[in-house]
């Protein structure tokens, strides 16, 4: 079986009008979002109800129940966690358990948490945990109870106090409940291998024997305990291993550690995120092999201590194991609840096992959750990189087609007073295709609007009449008809929706826009000249002598505005010199502009301004 | 003393709301939202009464400061409990009444919960099954064992007597073995404890309580023991619970309801709602019923049907009579439908055909159509008065088997709990039931349980788990895969391996006869198919379906029409004890002559049902009635009061 849906209400940041409601698939999950979007609190749900294993359990304080916005504590709240797909073992096992739903038998897990004021100050919190959908069944306990813990792991994680030896350490219990681990508990057969358990009691036998030992032991019975003990009750000192009693005491003796290399006798300590991944291993190792728990699997962070490649490399791991299990495999498959603010970690996901949480909601971009068409998941799946990942975590999106774009609007906008960092925006570069493939993932199925607000940049990519030159067989905007450009512009627009809103640029490109613009061809001039370079001139030569060619090419007769624009754009056309460095060399420029925010954003093309104001909420 | 909020018209209006665009501004509704202290409510066919009810705990919840005191809700059946505690969870602060302190439940529950069970343990007595049927096959079985039974003449008599043995309450038990006979309630014609018979039946109770067999009506006389030997009980219970309400009061009678006016008579708000006028009796073994104070708080207004249909059920309120109000938007159908002895088969078409002319067609799924009766079941004597019963209009009506005689055996626990299981119904019921079998079986084979743990319904499982093989999943698997969701309970070729099977996962060796064998041998009762179980009670006429039954069946219901049909009502041979339903009450019901039905048994039991049923209906009503028991007169009368009269003898 696995969890179909977690639902919570009054719980943390989730309200009694606004509670959680998170479905989930078999298999991989991924909760993406900013800080406090309410990833950890959808966890926490989960492990307050199904308990975890290991030995780290929580008990709900009140800090746990919601705060209204008007500054009230709820008094009471649920947690729901509900299972499908119960396999014919598991619903004849846990049947008085169930509901029965026209015939499928679901299994609703629910925790009821009430605070009570205690007299004196203070509150008590106080849990149910019941079955049924209103927490109105069974009470959940004996086998249920720990069939339903989940394997939990917590970011950073003291991986390696974990997995030293110890009473009641981790590693213990993960040994113990592996498969192969039963027979190594009972002494071998005639003739056999000796078993663990063989092997230890001989050690211990020739501890006993050994006369350092024995030394010791007579001295400390004969020189101190033998005073101190009564005549009828003699206490006697053992030294040994201590493994004589359970097969539990053994194991506890057990550590596991990455191989030292060959000529090492020293413990190796190796960073604390090998540990991590060390320790991820047993876990899953235990969780796979064994038949007697829910194959549920939570992580929180896992990229702390990681360094991106093996994020990656770790994703990848936990996409195989939570795949369905083939034919002749004798696993379960797992299903896996993961958070995560990595982009690395983001990109390395099939996108529909993704799960968005902004301001305490939910998005799952499963297949027909969201607008994306079926391709558009094998697109994202090849072209949504880490550079793109960062698109999850954003407050608002620009997404841009080019490397100018996308270094030139943090400038611009930080001139006009609304700098992207500030404000949570992001600009995602997507080069020519697909802008709306990427825009799609912010645009629900069911015309829900995400409060994420998305800015499109399309170019518009007409070029002017005066640029025939340098287009030569392109068709120029007087070569388009009326309906033409309509049609043209609705394309770029088609779509729009929900917080998606396209902003194409005034004419051709965004710096051939910047060009035709008299407040900023300068700049732009200047920018294209300081990246081509000039063999024996100062910045401040190349800088006047820009300046001059502008207003000669200015004082010239019959020129137009277009064809001036067009005489600056023509290195960037031909790609004389490079638009990344024009982009970087503009952006230097504007920043250096005396201007404020009011007369430099009087200067700009209308569009960029409102696409900015746009992604920054305004 | 009870807080609550003072009632103003914005409280009414949120209620109202929240409780689901309800309206409670009328002057009686307002009256019993406000009362904390004892009072009876007299509340119409329809008007709503569960909704109040759930409204007032919605105000109560508003106030309700207390955890250790709560309010106590108590219905007769466990589908008036189920609406109640839907209703409320429904809603979010007066869900808070569905659990402790409060308690919402049946009688039977509340008597056992606080008081009968608590004492049977400190007597330290076994309960193993409290269960009317159950009881019933036990005793039968037990004491034609008995010496005295091979000597007394009838012996049907004492097999009858020995299935509804109950012990009487005024006796005094002590903490110990159970005595070697118990005192019980006496019976018509039933000899005393003084006569050998009588002793051997005293015996018989004995035997069965030390085996941990009761029937219901026992705990009620164990109750009343226990607070007669124990008064501070009574005390308790006030402190606990200061309001409590008993919802369908009318059907509450006889030693039940004696118990509650002892706990609840003083000190506390003890209010009772019901409606006096649809006192249904099961049986003759009624005792005193409910009768609502003079000042009893009157709901008039139905919600259900329009003023025609309030105006004939008006003058059916024999027991109390009441004026109801009904609703203005709501016209009706009504029909008279006459028949003689060679039409009778053509009463049934006919109201199919009423009903395919008064709606418009398609029917929608949901419409409701249902033919009852005052007596539905097959019957055996022959000759006096025709018709005796609903079989005699429609011949393939076969009601839900009657119990049977072994419905303790695990053959019978299993289907019944495979029944449950294709129905859909709660897995916790079905488990329940799985359960139950399972303890018996292995304490008629007197399993050895780890440290001698008796094993009970609660603990099978941990018991089965307890050798450390995970025999309690052997055993929920071949129960979910051959018993659930196979067809082991009706194959008798089957059931036979599946119970070795059975005994041998669990570790039970079968010997070759006794209680075991018995115990698991196939039961081949009611046999008609898997979900059958051997009722047929839903017919198709000309593309209407009706469902047909007794009209206890409606009791509870609103459906959309209704047919009722004459038949006898018989309660003993005597002639006040016997009567046509309808030819009975019809005159009066029509407002000819002033006949005083409330002075006849027979005629008191045969309006109540006539008002019954004649209140289930939201637009059709009709009644069939021989055409020999109308008068010229009284279908004159009908006609006036727009009713349509159909004859279909000459159709």
């Amino acid at each position: 079986m696995y969890i179909a849906e977690i639902f919570a209400s009054g719980f943390r940041c989730f309200s009694e009008s606004a509670p959680l409601s998170l479905p989930l698939k078999r298999g991989l999950n991924v909760l993406v979002g900013p800080n406090d979007a309410g990833k950890s609190a959808a966890i926490d749900a989960v492990r307050f109800t199904l308990w975890t294993r290991g030995d780290d359990y929580q008990r709900l304080e009140a800090g746990d129940f919601h705060v209204t916005a008007d500054g009230q504590r709820e008094t009471s709240l649920l947690i729901r966690c509900s299972f499908d797909g119960l396999t014919g073992a598991e619903q004849s096992r846990f049947m008085e358990w169930c509901t029965n739903e026209s015939g499928t038998l679901r299994l609703h897990i629910c925790l009821r948490g009430t605070l009570r004021p205690l007299q004196g100050g203070g509150f008590a919190a106080l849990t149910q945990y019941r079955a049924g959908k209103d927490a109105d069944g069974m009470p959940i306990e004996g086998d249920l109870r720990e069939y339903l813990r989940a394997t939990y792991l917590r970011p950073l994680r003291d991986a390696e106090r974990e997995l030293r030896p110890g009473r009641r350490s981790r590693l213990s219990k993960i040994l113990g409940a592996l498969p192969g681990m039963d027979v190594q508990a009972k002494p071998a057969g005639d003739g056999a291998q000796p078993t663990l358990l063989d092997t230890m009691r001989a050690a211990e036998q020739a501890f006993e024997v050994n006369a350092g030992i024995r030394a010791v032991e007579s001295d400390v019975n004969t020189k101190f305990l033998g005073d101190l003990s009564f005549a009828d009750d003699p206490l006697k000192a053992k030294l040994g291993l201590g493994t004589k009693g359970s097969f539990d005491q053994l194991l506890e003796r057990l550590e596991l550690q990455l191989d030292a290399p060959p000529d090492h006798i020293e413990r190796l300590n190796r960073g604390l995120g090998y540990n991590n991944l060390l320790f991820m291993a047993a876990e899953l190792l235990l969780l796979q092999s064994h038949s007697d728990q829910v194959p549920l699997l939570l992580v929180e962070e896992p990229e702390a201590h990681l360094h991106p490649q093996h994020q990656t490399l770790f994703m990848q791991v936990l996409e195989e194991k939570t795949a369905p299990s083939g034919a002749n495999e004798q696993r379960q498959q797992v299903q896996a609840l993961i958070s995560t603010h990595s982009p690395t970690l983001a990109a390395g996901v099939q996108l529909d096992a993704m799960i968005m949480m902004i301001w305490h909601r939910t998005y799952s971009l499963a297949r027909g959750r969201t607008r994306l068409e079926s391709d558009d998941y094998d697109f994202l799946r090849r072209f949504l990189d880490a550079t793109k990942a960062n698109l999850f975590f954003a407050r608002g999106l620009l997404i841009v087609e080019g490397d100018a774009e996308n270094i030139l609007l943090p400038a611009i906008a930080r001139k006009i007073g609304r700098p992207l960092s500030k404000h949570g925006v992001s600009i995602v570069k997507v080069g020519h295709r697909g802008l709306f493939r990427y825009s799609r993932i912010m645009q629900r199925a069911d015309g829900a609007a995400m409060p994420v607000r998305v800015a499109l940049l399309p170019d518009r990519d007409i070029p002017p009449d005066a640029a025939k030159v340098l287009v030569l067989d392109r068709l120029t905007e007087s070569e388009w008809t009326a309906e033409g450009i309509a049609a043209h512009i609705a394309t770029l627009r088609r779509d729009e929706g929900g917080s998606v809103v396209a902003f194409p640029s005034a004419q051709w490109t965004l710096e051939f826009d910047l060009c035709r613009n008299p407040d900023l061809a300068n700049e732009v001039h200047t920018a294209i000249c300081l990246a081509k370079g000039a063999a024996q001139r100062t910045r401040q030569q190349i800088v006047d002598d820009a300046n001059a060619e502008l207003n000669g090419w200015r004082a010239l007769p019959d020129q137009s505005i277009d064809s001036i624009a067009v005489k600056i754009f023509e290195p960037l056309h031909k790609k004389r010199v490079s638009k990344a460095e024009v982009a970087e060399q503009l952006a230097a420029l504007i920043d250096g502009l005396p201007d404020d925010a009011a007369r430099f954003r009087g200067k700009l093309p209308a569009y960029i301004v409102s696409a900015i104001d746009h992604a920054t909420g305004v | 003393m009870i807080a609550r909020p003072i009632l103003t018209d914005e409280l009414l209006r949120q209620l109202g709301e929240e409780i689901g665009q309800c309206d409670f501004t009328s002057e009686h509704q307002k009256e019993f939202l406000a009362r904390v202290d004892s009072c009876d409510v007299q509340a119409a066919p329809g008007n709503g009464k569960t909704t109040l009810l759930v409204a007032k705990l919605a105000l109560l919840s508003r106030t309700w400061a207390s955890r250790r005191q709560g309010v106590c809700v108590i219905s007769h059946t466990n589908a008036a409990r189920r609406e109640v505690e839907n209703r409320l969870s429904d809603h979010s602060r007066a869900a808070a009444f569905l659990s402790y302190p409060h308690f919402i439940g049946t009688v039977t529950a509340f008597i056992d919960q606080f008081i009968a069970l608590p004492y049977l343990r400190g007597l330290g007595w076994p309960i193993r099954r409290i269960d009317d049927d159950v009881f019933a096959a036990v005793a039968t079985a037990r004491i034609q064992e008995k010496a005295a039974y091979r000597a007394y003449q009838q012996k049907h008599r004492l097999d009858g007597w020995s299935a509804i043995l109950e012990v009487s309450s005024d006796q005094h038990w002590e903490p110990g073995p159970v005595p070697d006979r118990l005192e019980v309630k006496h019976r018509p014609g039933q000899p005393g404890g003084h006569t050998r018979t009588g002793a051997a039946l005293e015996q018989l109770k004995s035997e069965l309580a030390r085996d941990g067999f009761y029937r219901f009506g026992d705990m009620t006389a164990i109750a009343v023991q226990a607070i007669a030997r124990f008064p501070v009980i009574i005390e308790r219970l006030r402190d606990r619970f200061p309001l409590v309400i008993l919802d369908e009061a009318q059907d509450t009678r006889g030693e039940q309801l004696r118990l509650l006016t002892t706990l609840f008579g003083e000190r506390v708000g003890f209010q009772k709602l019901g409606d006096q006028n649809q006192t249904l009796y099961e049986d003759d073994e009624g005792g005193d019923g409910w009768h609502p104070a003079a000042d009893a708080i009157p709901l008039n207004e139905t919600r259900r049907f329009g003023a025609e249909i309030a105006a004939f059920a008006s003058r059916l309120t024999v027991r109390r009579p009441q004026e109801i109000a009904g609703r203005a938007d709501m016209p009706s159908r009504r029909t008279l439908l006459l028949f003689d002895r060679h039409s009778i088969a053509r009463v049934l078409p006919m109201f199919a055909e009423e009903i395919r002319g008064y709606y418009p067609q398609p029917l929608p799924a949901e419409h409701e159509a249902w033919v009852v009766a005052s007596r539905h079941k097959l019957h055996r004597q022959p000759g006096g008065s025709w018709p005796k019963s609903l079989t005699d209009y429609h011949p393939e009506y076969r009601a839900a088997a009657d119990r049977g005689r072994r419905p303790g055996c695990l053959c019978s626990v299993m289907r019944k709990a495979a029944l449950k299981y294709s129905a859909h119904d709660d897995p916790r019921e079905v488990m329940n039931l799985v359960e139950q079998g399972l303890a018996e079986l292995m304490r008629i084979s007197e399993y050895a349980a780890a440290m001698n743990q008796r094993v009970h319904a609660g603990n099978v499982w941990r018991v089965l788990a307890g050798d450390g093989k995970r025999t309690d999943l052997v055993v929920r698997s071949m129960i979910y895969g051959q018993v659930l969701q196979g067809v082991v309970t009706w194959d008798q070729t089957l059931w036979g391996p599946f119970v070795n099977a059975l005994a041998a996962s669990i570790g039970i060796a079968v010997p070759d006869q006794g209680a075991l064998v018995d115990f698991l041998s196939f039961n081949e009762e009611g046999i008609v198919q898997p979900g059958g179980g051997g009722a047929r009670t839903s017919f198709m006429f000309g593309g209407i379906q009706l469902s047909l039954g007794s009209i206890h069946s409606v009791k509870g219901r609103t459906v959309d029409s209704i047919l009722i049909v004459e038949t006898e009502v018989f309660k003993g041979s005597a002639a006040n004890r016997k009567a046509m339903d309808l030819a009975a009450v019809l005159p009066q019901a029509f407002g000819i002559g002033d006949i005083d039905l409330d002075g006849n048994e027979a005629h008191l039991s045969a309006a109540t049902n006539v008002f019954v049923g004649a209140t289930r209906a939201k637009s059709l009503l009709a009644l069939g009635v021989r055409k020999e028991a109308v008068t010229a007169d009284l279908i004159e009368r009908a006609r006036e009061q727009g009713w349509n009269v159909r004859d279909v003898t000459g159709a």
